[in-house]
């Protein structure tokens, strides 16, 4: 099912210029964009970026790419076709979400440590705006028909409604613990937002900012990204290591296998990318989950449960010691799988 | 988790790097104390099928796994509940 690329370390967000097939995907721990070929499905180029670049988006017009620099407050900006960085625009403190409105001209920023969203020129670079969200803030969608900016609040588990044309928030929403990620169904009037903490989709009104409902998918979710048609949604499980495609409807259609620990998503049509942060790679798959299975299969129990948990050696960070499971034996105990990004 | 008389041991991994630095800062961020270990080449959360994080896995005292995932927070402490209940029960029967 798909292939799966070695990009780089911690890989985040990821973004598709159909016009070179190619996809930029943000390397966090490593500083830089790894560009991958997709006709052979080879990382051909890395381009140095701010520190800690966590989103990314790409814009046709000036063929540049954007990313944000989680540790440089930085927006960088890089020349597409000469893979050089050409500009960085300071924002706010950890900016971790980046959206590019390619039609108004404008690249949105959140920034999570500063509560605020940072409203960029796309063409002149230029600061427009900065609004006031709250803590966490981070991904941004937009709902052009509606002049509207969702941008999510990780800490503070909300969603905060921006008006574009004054830039002034105009509603706020209470979603559930780690607000990470949304996306747009103009048609529907909603944005569903992930919720990570809570393995869940909080569907909320963009007309009167009321939440509708909540769907649950995979565990930890925590990229999500609409198709093209609005038909569907793909939402990255980052515990379960899988991929979600979830109807307009609510209803799960797929949860397909793709690399570990994955996050940011991207889509072009014919196929879905994933940025794996666990494994360090991206996945291709052919976007082919048109609609819901004939029939609905009980989800299979993890091979684990019911086995004697197979034993471990390992090394204590405190202490440099290897340490063996042998020393929990007789004891109720819990294993905690964790990742410092 | 420790008031129920379960012990934690986090395991760090998918670093991708020499762990130890960017561990220490997360937990010093975070105020995260206890036992950690480093699964530094990701071998033992692939030999238990574990493909992201966070991952919980929820061990009886005869080693048994009785739960795996568990990542919200209702989740994990009706696991907890249940493997709790369940020695209850065994001891019981014991006595």
């Amino acid at each position: 099912m798909g292939v799966e690329i070695p990009v780089g370390l911690d890989p985040e967000g990821v973004a598709i210029d159909t016009h070179r097939n190619r996809a930029y995907v943000a390397c966090s721990r490593d500083d830089f964009v790894a560009v991958v070929d997709l006709e052979t499905n080879e990382k051909i180029a890395e381009v140095r970026v701010g520190e800690e670049p966590i989103d990314l988006a790409y814009d046709p017009r000036t063929d540049r790419i954007f990313t944000a620099d989680a540790h440089a407050d930085t927006v960088s900006v890089v020349d597409a076709a000469t893979l050089e960085r050409v500009a960085s625009v300071e924002v706010g403190l950890y900016p971790s979400g980046l959206t590019a409105d390619r039609d108004a001209r404008r690249i949105y920023c959140g920034n999570s440590l500063g509560s605020t969203m940072s409203v960029i020129d796309l063409d002149t670079l230029e600061t427009i705006a900065t609004v006031e969200a709250e803590v966490g803030a981070g991904a941004i969608a937009f709902d052009p028909t509606r002049d509207l900016v969702i941008c999510v609040n990780f800490i503070a588990a909300s969603v905060t409604f921006v008006d574009t044309r004054t830039w002034q928030p105009i509603g706020r929403a209470e979603v559930r613990s780690g607000a990470c990620a949304v996306g747009v169904l103009p048609a529907l009037g909603e944005a569903w937002v992930v919720n990570s903490l809570a393995g869940t989709l909080s569907r909320v009104s963009l007309d009167d900012f009321t939440v509708l409902g909540e769907l649950r998918v995979g565990r930890a979710p925590v990229g999500l990204t609409v198709a093209e048609d609005h038909s569907r949604l793909y939402v990255s499980n980052r515990g379960a290591g899988t991929l979600s495609v979830v109807g307009a409807d609510g209803a799960e259609w797929a949860e397909l296998p793709v690399g570990e620990g994955p996050g940011g998503i991207a889509v072009d049509g014919r196929r879905v990318y994933v940025a794996n942060a666990g494994s360090g790679s991206l996945t291709v798959l052919d976007d082919e989950v048109a609609g819901p299975p004939a029939e609905r299969a009980d989800e299979p129990a993890h091979p684990l449960l019911g086995k004697r948990l197979p034993p471990f050696e390992l090394v204590d960070l405190r202490t440099g010691a290897t340490r063996s499971s042998a020393e929990w034996a007789e004891r109720r105990y819990i294993v905690n799988f964790f990742a410092s990004w | 988790m420790a008031r129920s008389g379960l012990d934690v041991v986090m395991i760090d991994v998918y670093e991708g790097t020499d762990p130890r630095p960017e561990v220490e800062r997360f937990c010093e961020m975070w105020g995260i104390e206890g036992t950690i270990l480093l699964d530094e080449t990701a071998d033992y959360a692939r030999s238990l099928g574990v493909r992201g994080v966070p991952t919980n896995i929820l061990v009886g005292a005869d080693g048994i796994v009785a739960g795996v995932g568990l990542v919200d927070v209702d989740e994990l402490h009706a696991a907890v509940g249940r493997l709790l209940a369940g020695d209850a029960l065994e001891h019981a029967g014991d006595e």
